[in-house]
């Protein structure tokens, strides 16, 4: 491999040993990292599922490659620092979730190179539609627990695997998961602050989408009788036009926009308050909807309680929690179980 | 005296002139038990043969386990701080999991409440259904049978799996047989992939179409050509059932009347042939799906392997240490080379105490044989008996007490 190729293999497959080599002779210290290359570290670990590679220019190319070759063994020891296994996982999987795209472009020589890299040693076939074989053990050890990958639902003659084109990239995006992750957590001596920052900034981002994903399964389901009942007085008084004060109707139309409802109709569900002003409503709503910082949050039951507005013990801490318990149970309150 | 206490002044004896080699001793973890609890201790290790065998001498355990796996520290607990190294891989097989049709004959149930007793394996009693005690026995065709299906374990292992180096055979020393594979090449798998080697021989998780199969009302597809594995295993399967042009049977198995089957078989060889190039032409309508889904699960209720799941995936296992005694029978677990495995008579051969006479008060037994002698029955009476035949009914439960 020529040093440029060697340098776009360790771009696809950062936990190579092509990548390892340039990171050594980078001299890179974890001690010493500036603040760009964490930031890129951190980009690592808030990856999206799904989240495509950046498409690089020629000019910007070896520069951005090795940057990004380099931020890898960081972004390893932010998520180590974190201390948490789900964020691990989390970082394997979408390490190995990233290389599946370059494992797809691949042409079977570059498969066989990355098999190489992975430790599995493949015979080439080329028979349509079977690519290559691998030897049982190496199979089993490579690809267990992929259900898509059962021993028993592949071809098996003589001790080898026959696997086609698709199973071949199954079985490398499933070694590459497990090496990344097996390589977890690494062990660095004194941490430095700027990669015990990013840890924890990655940890809060975390928490907010878990409550953000927790929220996914219910957007734009909306049936007023199971609002939780602070919401379901507040909706009501607003339906028949009476009068709610600010505070109120804060608290109603972040609930509302948080659970899925459109700005317009929650503007529409002020219409009939007395003194309705509808320009100045949809510039408010609006404004919660997507503040500088997203949607602002519904008020939690503390707050509420703050503003005078709870309901009577209702157990939760949230009237959203409130809400989606009420939507997978159909209004049973849990002391009822 | 007391069973447990005679037998255990055998065992010694036993011990004390038949020292044991453990392949790899001092990697292991060992477990004993007593009376009537197959392993009532464990984390016990070993720094040689001879601190084994003088262990046994002295101790005279009922059972004695060693672990499938190697452990950097043997003896440590928890299991974590043992430091697995690598692991043999063991398949176990017993008559009671295979249960031939001799089983069910020497198999006996008695209710601990209203006493009603009767042959074969219920949960619950037919009187007074509560729960049951079963008594199993053993007779050379059943211990045949668990024979064969090692047998079928070792051709998939070998001609599928390509496992093919460090075999290791033995009896159980009671109903059944232990394979233990000891190669580098399989002996570094991960648990996980244990489980991929134990579904795949026992077809768990198998899925047709992923094979290539798959029943429609149209028709019944399957991979022409060559086939590997389960599919050239399953296609062998429907293969020999239409060859053989058993219309009861073919019916029976997919779920059909007889005429129906006979009329989907109406010309054989043709049917023979579109089997073999893949597509066979629905010839029963609506029934077709669910007629050939039926003998799909008849091949895979014969060609699945049946062994014993937990022995095989569970990765800090302790099985019987071969050659030792079995303390429910005093039989010896015996290591057999494949050749001597073909051959291999264990309710004879595997018999180690003598002929003395024995007393033994309170024997209770259906006929049984042993040591190429049948005995019994005894209905709750004293009995005179060699010491091999003394030793069985001891261990099993079968007898009270010895008169000295
Ligand atoms: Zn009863
Ligand atoms: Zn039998």
């Amino acid at each position: 491999m020529s040093v440029s190729e060697q340098l776009r293999f360790a771009y696809r497959y950062p936990f190579s040993s092509a990548a390892r080599s340039i990171v050594a002779a980078s001299g890179l210290s974890l001690g010493h990292v500036s603040e760009e290359l964490v930031g890129q570290a951190r980009s690592w670990l808030l990856r999206k599922p799904g989240e495509k590679k950046p498409v690089l220019s020629d000019s910007a190319f070896s520069r951005k490659l090795e940057e990004e070759v380099l931020s890898f063994p960081v972004a390893k020891a932010i998520v180590s620092q974190t201390n948490a296994s789900v964020l691990m996982d989390g970082f394997a999987l979408s390490v190995a979730y990233w290389c599946s795209e370059s494992v797809q472009k691949e042409d079977p020589s570059g498969l066989l190179d990355l098999a190489q890299e992975l430790g599995l040693k493949p015979d080439l076939l080329k028979a349509k539609p079977i690519l290559v074989c691998i030897l049982v053990p190496d199979f089993v050890q490579a690809a267990a627990g992929v259900s898509s990958l059962k021993l028993v639902n592949q071809r098996v003659e003589n001790g080898n695997v026959f696997l086609g084109r698709s199973e071949m990239e199954a079985v490398l995006i499933e070694l590459i998961r497990s090496r990344v992750r097996s390589s977890l957590p690494v062990k660095i001596g004194p941490v430095p602050s700027l990669i015990a920052q990013a840890a924890n900034e990655v940890v809060n981002e975390h928490k907010k989408r878990r409550k953000a994903t927790a929220l996914e399964g219910i957007q734009g389901t909306i049936v007023p009788s199971l609002f939780p009942d602070c919401m379901k007085e507040l909706y009501s008084r607003l339906q028949e036009g009476r009068n709610v004060p600010h505070l109120g109707r804060f608290s109603v139309a972040t609930f509302l926009l948080s659970i899925g409802m459109k700005s317009a109709d929650v503007v529409a569900l002020f219409a009939k308050t007395p003194n309705f002003n509808e320009k100045l409503t949809r510039y408010h709503v609006d404004r919660l909807a997507e503040g500088p910082k997203g949607k602002v949050s519904a008020p939690s039951c503390a707050k509420l309680k703050e503003y005078g507005l709870a309901c009577t013990d209702c157990r939760f801490k949230h009237p959203i929690s409130k809400y989606v318990h009420n939507l997978k149970n159909g209004g049973e309150n849990p002391a009822d179980h | 005296m007391d069973p447990p206490v005679f037998l255990q002044q055998q065992f010694a004896r036993f011990y004390s002139s038949h020292p044991l080699s453990v392949e790899s001793v001092e990697w292991r973890e060992f477990g004993t038990g007593e009376w009537k609890q197959k392993i009532s201790s464990r984390h016990m290790a070993f720094g040689s043969q001879e601190e084994f065998n003088r262990f046994l001498a002295e101790r005279a355990p009922l059972y004695v386990s060693a672990s499938a796996a190697y452990y950097e520290h043997p003896s440590a607990k928890p299991m974590e701080a043992k430091q697995w190294v690598k692991g043999d891989l063991v398949y176990e097989f017993d008559a009671d999991d295979l249960k031939p049709e001799c089983f069910l004959d020497h198999t006996f149930w008695s209710c601990p409440h209203c006493q009603t007793k009767g042959k074969g394996a219920p949960d619950y009693c037919s009187s007074c259904g509560e729960r049951v005690q079963v008594e199993e026995w053993t007779c050379p065709e059943c211990l045949k049978a668990t024979r064969r299906e090692l047998f079928r374990l070792l051709d998939v292992l070998e001609q599928e799996l390509g496992m093919r180096e460090g075999f290791s055979f033995n009896f159980s020393g009671n109903k059944g047989y232990h394979v233990h594979v000891r190669s580098p090449t399989w002996q570094f798998l991960s648990p996980k992939a244990r489980v991929e080697l134990v579904d795949y021989l026992s077809g768990s998780g198998l899925e047709w179409p992923k094979l290539g199969f798959e029943a429609r009302s149209g028709g019944f597809r399957l991979p022409s050509g060559p086939q590997s594995g389960w599919s050239r295993r399953t296609y062998d399967y429907l293969n020999s059932l239409l060859a053989e042009g058993d219309y009861a049977k073919i019916a029976a198995l997919g779920g059909v009347r007889e005429a129906d089957a006979k009329k989907l078989l109406n010309d054989p060889s043709k049917v023979l042939v579109a089997l073999s190039e893949g597509f066979v032409p629905s010839g029963l309508g609506k029934k077709n799906e669910a007629f050939w889904m039926k003998l799909l699960s008849a091949a895979l209720e014969c060609n699945r392997i049946r062994l014993d799941r937990s022995t095989s995936i569970d990765s800090s296992k302790l099985i019987r240490v071969p050659n030792s005694l079995h303390g429910e029978t005093g039989l010896a677990a015996r290591v057999l080379s494949r050749e001597q495995l073909k051959e291999f008579e264990p309710l004879h051969e595997a018999v180690v105490f003598g002929p003395d006479s024995v007393r033994l008060e309170g024997v209770r037994a259906p006929k049984f044989f042993l040591g190429g002698e049948f005995f019994g029955p005894f209905a709750d009476e004293s009995a005179e008996l060699p010491l091999f035949a003394a030793v069985y009914l001891l261990g099993r439960g079968n007898a009270h007490g010895i008169v000295v």
